[in-house]
């Protein structure tokens, strides 16, 4: 009888032991699985830290200078090594002709490229829609038809756009644009804009502000009398 | 405290390899704008780890590391060469001039963090 009540104990005390066990075991994949989801969260929060580093710097770097040619210089510069882009140009809108004019290049020749029409072809539908535009396949593309970028993101200041960025091949050992480059690349374009654009206002009054002095340094060179009679007039 | 030297022509990538490494604590980081500065900067103080671009004005990238390996003092240097140059065959010319490394541009941080760690022996 008391044999059989110790045997009893101890199948008891197993099926607890056993049931302690499956919730480990239970515990464990939970553990496991929390993770792995916290190691991959780590990781794109690490790849999105980055990328936000490289943002300043860029930045910081296109608003270092009010020079125009040194912005478009320091920008071409930030697509190669940050986007790793082979072959692109900057086209601008000129105010006068409101056409897009090639104002800086990589790894092309400024003079094959021509002027654009707004709204014509996928360079000029991008500047006139504000929209972004990529292919759909750009895994190991490029394209040597002038008129059909790879990549083409405006350069927008709010919805205003002053020209855009169009991206005819990436280095070869660059295999595919990632989201984050995407969405570094707008970013991107956003600083460049404001930068080209305070540059440009800059560089436009400084003209003025060279002809209004040549206009006042004339007047002072004028005899007195020439001036008496102009300030009377 | 490691002492690397970044020798890169252009400010930009100089910035972003820099602003890279300064986020490891206790890393100095040194810049040269091309291969006669950061010679220069070599012979004035050692240095634990090289990262060099290979296109650059006065003295390249190569003929930085044909000078560092034939000199007893710096051959021991690991040197990571850091460019746009992709290649397999551009890869081949600056590890058979001497580079401990290659890494092609645009750089990942995370890779060029861990390959810096791995040759400071971290």
């Amino acid at each position: 009888m008391r044999r059989n009540s110790s045997v009893q104990q101890i199948l008891k005390e197993n099926q607890q032991l056993r049931d302690k066990y499956v919730r480990l075991k239970k515990n464990i994949r939970i553990f496991k699985e929390e993770k792995k989801a916290l190691t991959l969260k780590y990781a794109q929060l690490e790849e999105e830290n980055n990328n936000l580093a490289n943002l300043y710097v860029a930045s910081y770097q296109l608003h270092s200078t009010i020079d125009f040619m040194e912005i478009l210089r320091i920008l071409l510069e930030i697509i190669t090594n940050l986007i790793g882009a082979e072959r692109f140009t900057i086209m601008l809108i000129d105010e006068q002709s409101n056409k897009l004019v090639p104002r800086a290049s990589e790894g092309m020749s400024l003079d094959t490229l021509s002027v654009t029409e707004i709204g014509k072809g996928i360079i000029g539908n991008v500047a006139a829609t504000g929209e972004s535009y990529f292919t759909t396949a750009l895994l190991n593309t490029s394209s040597d038809d002038l008129n059909t970028p790879i990549v083409c993101i405006p350069l927008k200041i709010e919805s205003r756009v002053i020209g855009i960025i169009a991206v005819y091949s990436l280095f070869s050992h660059k295999k595919n644009f990632s989201n984050m480059d995407y969405e570094l690349f707008n970013l991107l374009a956003g600083h460049a804009a404001n930068a080209i654009y305070l540059s440009m206002l800059y560089a436009r009054s400084e003209n003025k502000l060279k002809t209004l002095t040549g206009s006042v340094e004339l007047f002072k060179g004028l005899p007195r009398s020439v001036q008496t009679r102009k300030r009377t007039d | 405290m490691p002492n690397i030297i970044v020798v890169e022509d252009s400010p930009t990538m100089r910035q972003l390899i820099t602003f890279a490494l300064k986020r490891l604590p206790d890393y100095r980081v040194v810049e040269a704008v091309d291969g006669m500065d950061a010679f220069k900067k070599l012979s004035s103080e050692p240095f634990d780890l090289i990262l060099a671009d290979i296109n650059m004005p006065v003295m390249d990238g190569l003929k930085l590391i044909g000078l560092l390996r034939n000199d007893l003092k710096y051959k021991k240097i690991p040197i990571i060469i850091i460019t746009t140059e992709g290649t397999a065959e551009d890869r081949k010319k600056a590890m058979a001039a001497g580079a401990t490394a290659y890494l092609s541009k645009p750089i990942q941080t995370q890779e060029l963090l861990k390959m810096v760690k791995k040759l400071l022996g971290e």
